[in-house]
């Protein structure tokens, strides 16, 4: 094809060319016999391989299906890393932020409300010793009932709760039962706590070493 | 036909890929046949690019499935047909075809009786960038642009190749004796 024209031939038969452009070229086409045979060309070879076209047959659709369905599947290559890699950030944070949690709950709150206990529990005024069936005194919501020992020549608070005391961080468990008795030093006080068979805990300025209430009773009434 | 697997389970990854892919049959299946040219071989031909597309369907990023589908079927049969075709090289002359005597409107309704057999005789006498580019196009039924990101060549060249392959095939129609 020598036509200068013939460049556009083929934007124009794929219609890439502007609607003027295009009407130009059908104006050429008229009076150019070499771009006319071009595009006729073009047409009779398309339309020619386009009926080469066929419907893949059945019997080759059942058999990519049936081989489709029995290929194992593969895991993604490089999909299960990154899952893993999301997997074990989550972890992370989740961990993170327990063990924060955690020890937000352990080591602050109870201690501090632990310490709170300790301290209304020492300024409440009990009176004579255990004998009298001692005294009350409200904390956090709390209504603890106290009394008042000498054992050992020490003094020796115990107080009752119908609820179990807060563990302090650090504290000494006796058990590994989980409601088992622990003792830890709070504020130069020795605290020894029992929750069985009720919950009490005993506030002495040295250690009294008993392995419950029930013990420190019968310590005091051999005395 | 059921997809399900051997064990009577049904597998959401087979069936996805089968719903992905199974639009494209024809397309594949007309590559195929004009790739290989013998029908047992342009089977196995599908059937292998369809168990190639389903190992690589993890790293399917999306995008035109046929396209895909036609690049694995092409590296197939890549490497199924390789160096077992010869194709001609020589440029063969436009003035095969007596044009004079040729009416553009009759076209399409006689091409419709056209020898099949002469049709791919004469296509599988194409050179090879012009063949491939018209079965890609013409019976794959890709557009120029996916046709070019499948060659990785540009768009124009997949274009004039078309071009070019289609006015050649209508000469070795003319030559054969096969008119429309």
């Amino acid at each position: 094809v020598t036509c200068r024209k013939s460049e556009s031939l083929v934007a124009f038969l794929v219609g890439d060319l502007s609607p003027r452009e295009s009407d130009a070229v059908d104006a050429h086409l008229l009076e150019c016999q070499e771009c006319w045979k071009a595009v006729y060309e073009d047409t009779v070879g398309r339309t020619a391989a386009e009926s080469l076209r066929d419907i893949a047959p059945a019997v080759v659709r059942d058999r990519v299906r049936l081989s489709i369905s029995l290929a194992p599947t593969t895991r993604p290559p490089r999909r299960w890393p990154l899952r893993a890699a999301a997997s074990a950030a989550l972890v992370v944070i989740l961990a993170i932020a327990l063990s924060t949690g955690l020890a937000f709950r352990s080591s602050h709150r109870p201690t501090d409300s632990l310490a709170l206990i300790v301290d209304k529990i020492r300024a409440a005024d009990t009176g004579d010793t255990g004998d009298t069936g001692g005294t009350s005194v409200e904390v956090a919501g709390r209504k603890l009932r106290i009394e008042e020992y000498d054992v050992d020549g020490g003094r020796v608070l115990v107080a009752y709760d119908t609820q179990p005391f807060p563990m302090p961080d650090g504290a000494h468990v006796a058990t590994a039962l989980i409601n088992g008795p622990w003792s830890a030093p709070v504020d130069g006080w020795y605290v020894r706590c029992f929750n069985e068979p009720r919950p009490a805990l005993l506030i002495g300025d040295k250690d009294v070493r008993v392995a419950s209430v029930d013990a420190l009773a019968h310590r005091l009434s051999l005395s | 036909m059921d997809v399900s697997r051997p064990d009577g389970s049904r597998n959401d990854r087979h069936e996805r890929f089968l719903e992905l892919t199974m639009p494209h049959i024809d397309a594949i299946w007309n590559i195929a046949t004009r790739t290989m040219r013998d029908r047992g071989r342009a089977e196995d031909l599908v059937q292998d690019t369809y168990l190639r597309a389903f190992a690589a369907f993890d790293g399917y990023r999306g995008g035109d499935s046929r396209s895909w589908l036609v690049s694995i079927c092409l590296n197939a049969a890549r490497s199924q047909a390789r160096a077992a075709r010869a194709r001609p090289t020589e440029d063969l002359s436009n003035d095969l075809v007596d044009y004079a005597a040729v009416a553009p409107d009759a076209s399409g309704a006689a091409l419709q009786s056209l020898d099949r057999e002469a049709l791919q005789l004469a296509l599988d006498q194409l050179p090879e960038p012009q063949r491939i580019c018209i079965i890609l196009v013409d019976l794959g039924g890709l557009t120029a642009q996916h046709a070019a990101d499948t060659l990785g060549c540009p768009r124009g060249t997949v274009l004039a190749r078309v071009h070019r392959g289609r006015r050649r095939l209508a000469a070795l129609l003319a030559e054969a004796g096969v008119r429309p």
